[in-house]
């Protein structure tokens, strides 16, 4: 399939109608647009020119984007997609009361199940994982899923999600596609500590681990580890190198990361669930950048399409100037394939043998 | 205290965590839900579905995750495979390995059922399976509870629908009767009034100059009006019973005189079909008691007529003796005996019944609407009593009841309504001081009966047609008495005596209600509206005349 992507650094809404109409003039009959959260969009003029797209559309903005092999804080990536899409929004992200499977049982009764779901969620959600779940029990295990969080790096939630509706915030976004995918998913991410039990927990917010407050706790051992001391001030800065993770049966661990500290209480990119373990994880440089190859060997021979990359920014925090390494040994898998991307507020996938899960820390590569 | 090694930590780690998961609902569906996604993340499986024994003997699935994947159970002949082998060891977790590496699991739910676990990749190691057992176990309590709760509130509905159907049925029924009573209440209205016109025209005739044969005729017109009025006074009283809107009135009499009365006016029916009429009265009986004494004369006239009514010869007798007394209570037991055609057994049965005789030629040949008795046996039983009957075909009947009245130290205030004597004494009296008089009545059959019985006294009249006249009229006039029709067109007359009631007059006349509304409710608006005294339509002139008696004189 002869599929435009097209790629523009300048942070203008002007640079952003200029590549959809190049892609629409070259016959996309889909627009999949992945902008960086730098640009500063003004979303009243958004919202009135997704409005008046002629063809569906569907994306994010995202913290910051992927291209050419390198990371960019501003810009923007327009894909022309020519196959038949079908796009499924859902509102309410963040309410308790919601029964996600219920909504979406309507939305897709009578649609074939797709080989592929690319989901882009509001990454500052409260109940991502719930609708997550809702997606995998009315789709099944079947297709292939993969996609992430969009939203801002100052941790506001504000209108991200591209719609034919407009700029839409809490909201999320399953894009329908036809055509098989197969997804590479690893962190690299190891077990420092733990484990301890969430011993209260809300949504994404953690309150106690093991009966004490979970910051207490949380700064005792990062504190001792990393010789310097966290507060609410400096939280994220160290906080980006001291994730959670959730352990499965089979050894592997999902991360989650907390960002920010209200009142006592981790506020995580995702739900953790109360009564759950966690462990405290730690990252060395090479560990994560040999697990982002990793991700690429298992796309690698998936077919000769641009390669996806839905990868967390705070890796590239992490990672810092090292991360161009990240995104070089992922590239020297692809054999010169097409690579374009977003560095994301968490990751979805799921690994093409289990559930759907909402990821933190984590590369994840689909191609097809 | 030895510490755990990372594998067992692990493995004690996800069964915490599993156990924490279940029985977070009593919905099974809603359990499950909030259970299965999170176990399946944590065993890093794909799939997981439950079949339950839900109460048939049988275990049948009952639940998937993704419920997508619940369609291509049904074909999937490896899945089969399993379940027979669970069916010949329910005990033991089976497994099998599918094509391209994917495991399938049965894992037993303590005999209740299982739960298949459907995994990619690497297999479950077999200290996890033995960690999951109790798990499972848990995991089929909360089920079996969560059954037993939608179990519960079914019935609960159950019985909420059928309280709902009944609470329906009752305000159904209450409407029905309401609307029979109402019913009854107007036509008992509608009937009244042209009798009270045909009653009071019959008497005004009576009182001039008539020929033999037309004196008979009138005769036979009143004796016609009252047998009506009788019936319709029958129906009003039966709906009252039905309808539980009986009321008993609480009096000072003196038993002996109601009795004696009651044998004067029955007299003439007895002596007419040449029957003997006796009374065994027991004089230890205290002379005044308090109870309904209208209800009970009512009671003993229906025994008395009815024994006279179906007796050709021989003799009726009325017995009242003392059960029992002491300085509160008296028990009175009162026995209506005759020598009448009998009863048999089977017509005893229904004879208390509603519309009912003994049998239906009964009331061909001695016609009535037979809810006498069943009038009676209802107002007896509402004074504590019960009527019995004691009877054979060909040998009389006996009807008897007992009922407790309490003894009355106050003597009786001597009864004066109804007695002819009275009532002459009154007309004589009324006839003495005249009266300026107000008839509101819209009916001119019955304005005109009013004029022409006030007239013989002397009285100055004047007339309204409805209330909204006989206010104005009473504002102008300065009269002694008003007789007040309750329904009225434009101003009823209850509302035009609050009008009155509100006027600044020299002096407030005296008003008596005249209508053919004859439940006690409607005595009670009338005496709360302001009214002073009360007459039923159809009323005799004795009755007219005895209410003027009471109009306070200058």
């Amino acid at each position: 399939m002869d599929e435009t992507l097209l790629f523009s650094p300048e942070p203008t809404s002007k640079a952003l109608f200029r590549l959809a109409e190049q892609a629409l003039a070259d016959g996309a009959q889909a627009l999949m647009i992945l902008a960086a959260d730098g640009n500063r969009y003004d979303p009243v003029e958004l919202s009135s020119w997704l409005q008046a797209l002629p063809v569906p559309v569907c994306g994010g903005i995202f913290p910051q984007i992927v291209f050419g092999r390198m990371h960019h804080e501003t810009g923007c990536i327009v894909h022309g997609l020519k196959g038949p899409v079908r796009i499924i929004e859902t509102s309410g992200l963040s309410s308790s009361q919601a029964d996600y499977s219920a909504e979406l049982e309507s939305a897709l009764q009578d649609l074939p199940s797709p080989q592929t779901v690319f989901i882009v969620v509001d990454g500052l959600a409260q109940r991502i994982a719930a609708f997550l779940d809702g997606v995998y029990d009315m789709l099944g295990s079947d297709p292939v899923y993969f996609g992430g969080g969009a939203g801002s790096l100052d941790f506001q939630q504000r209108p991200c999600i591209f719609s034919n509706k407009g700029l839409l915030v809490d909201h999320a976004q399953m894009v329908l596609i036809d055509r098989p995918t197969r997804v590479g998913v690893r962190h690299g991410w190891q077990k420092h500590a733990g484990p301890f039990v969430v011993t209260q927990a809300e949504r994404n917010r953690i309150i106690s681990l093991d009966y004490q407050p979970a910051f207490e706790l949380y700064r005792t051992l990062v504190d001792a580890d990393c010789g310097d001391s966290i507060n609410s001030e400096n939280f994220f800065e160290i906080a980006k190198g001291y994730p959670f993770g959730m352990e499965r049966a089979g050894g592997e661990v999902v991360v989650r990361d907390p960002i920010t500290v209200v009142d006592g209480t981790l506020v995580c990119v995702g739900e953790v669930g109360p009564n759950s373990i966690v462990f405290l994880l730690k990252g060395q440089p090479e560990a994560l950048i040999a697990a982002a190859e990793s991700a690429a060997l298992a796309v690698k021979d998936a077919g000769d399409a641009p390669v996806i990359m839905i990868d967390c920014i705070s890796r590239v925090l992490f990672l810092e100037a090292r991360f161009e390494e990240e995104l070089a040994a992922v590239a020297a898998q692809l054999d010169g394939r097409a690579l374009f991307g977003a560095l994301t507020l968490g990751e979805i996938a799921n690994r093409g043998d289990g559930c759907l899960e909402f990821f933190n820390k984590t590369m994840v590569l689909a191609g097809s | 205290m030895n510490p755990l090694d990372p594998s067992r930590l692990s493995l004690l780690s996800l069964q915490y965590e599993l156990a924490l998961l279940i029985g977070q609902s009593p919905r099974l569906s809603a359990m499950l839900r909030s259970f299965m996604p999170s176990a399946l993340k944590l065993l890093d499986c794909r799939a997981g579905h439950v079949w339950l024994d839900t109460g048939t003997g049988t275990a049948a699935h009952c639940f998937s995750f993704p419920a997508r994947e619940k369609a291509t159970l049904s074909e999937d002949t490896q899945l089969a495979q399993l379940i027979e082998a669970h069916q010949h060891r329910p005990d033991a977790a089976h497994a099998l390995t599918r094509e391209q590496g994917r495991q399938l699991y049965l894992l037993p739910m303590a005999g209740s059922g299982f739960v298949i676990l459907v995994r990619e990749g690497t297999p479950l190691e077999s200290r996890l399976l033995t960690a999951l057992a109790p798990i499972l176990a848990r995991l089929d309590t909360a089920c079996r509870a969560c059954l037993e709760f939608e179990r519960t509130e079914q019935l609960r509905a159950h019985a909420e629908e059928a309280r709902l159907a009944a609470e329906e049925a009752r305000l159904a029924a209450e409407a029905a009767n309401r609307a029979k009573s109402e019913f009854l209440a107007v036509m008992s209205h509608e009937i009244r009034t042209p009798l009270n016109g045909i009653l009071g025209m019959a008497q005004l005739l009576e009182l001039s100059p008539l020929a033999a044969d037309q004196r008979e005729c009138v005769s036979t017109i009143q004796q016609s009006g009252t047998t009506l009025l009788s019936l319709i006074n029958d129906i009003l009283d039966f709906a009252k019973i039905e309808a539980g809107r009986l009321e008993l009135e609480a009096r000072h009499f003196a038993l002996r005189d109601e009795i004696d009365a009651l044998l004067g006016l029955i007299r003439p029916l007895a002596q007419g079909k040449g029957l003997a009429l006796t009374l065994h009265y027991e004089n230890q009986l205290p002379p005044n008691v308090i109870g309904d004494s209208t209800r009970l004369r009512q009671v003993l006239w229906n025994l008395l007529g009815n024994a006279i009514k179906f007796t050709a010869h021989g003799q009726v007798a009325l017995e009242v003796r003392q059960l029992s007394c002491d300085a509160r209570c008296t028990q009175v037991h009162f026995v209506v005996r005759d020598t009448g055609i009998g009863i048999s057994p089977e017509q005893s049965q229904h004879l208390f019944k509603a519309f009912s005789q003994a049998d239906s030629s009964t009331t061909r040949q001695y016609g009535g609407t037979g809810l006498g008795l069943a009038i009676s046996a209802s107002l007896v039983e509402a004074m504590g009593g019960a009527i019995k009957l004691e009877s054979e075909p060909g040998k009389g009947a006996c009807f008897d009841f007992a009922l407790e009245l309490r003894v009355s130290d106050t003597p009786a205030s001597p009864q004066v309504s109804g007695k002819p004597s009275a009532a002459r004494l009154a007309l004589e009296r009324s006839t003495q001081s005249k009266l300026k008089v107000l008839i509101a009545e819209d009916n001119a059959i019955n304005r005109l009966l009013a004029i022409r019985l006030l007239q013989q006294g002397g009285h100055t009249l004047e007339t309204a047609e409805n209330g909204r006249i006989a206010v104005d009229k009473a504002q102008q006039g300065d009269f002694d008495l008003i007789l007040m029709d309750m329904q009225m067109p434009e101003l009823d007359g209850v509302d035009a005596t609050r009008a009155i009631r509100t006027l600044p007059l020299r002096r407030q006349p005296h008003i008596v209600a005249m209508t053919a509304n004859a439940y006690d409710a409607d005595r009670k608006r009338c005496l709360e509206a302001g009214m002073n005294d009360f007459i039923a339509k159809p009323f005799s002139a004795e009755q007219l005349f005895l209410a003027l008696d009471k109009v306070p004189r200058n």
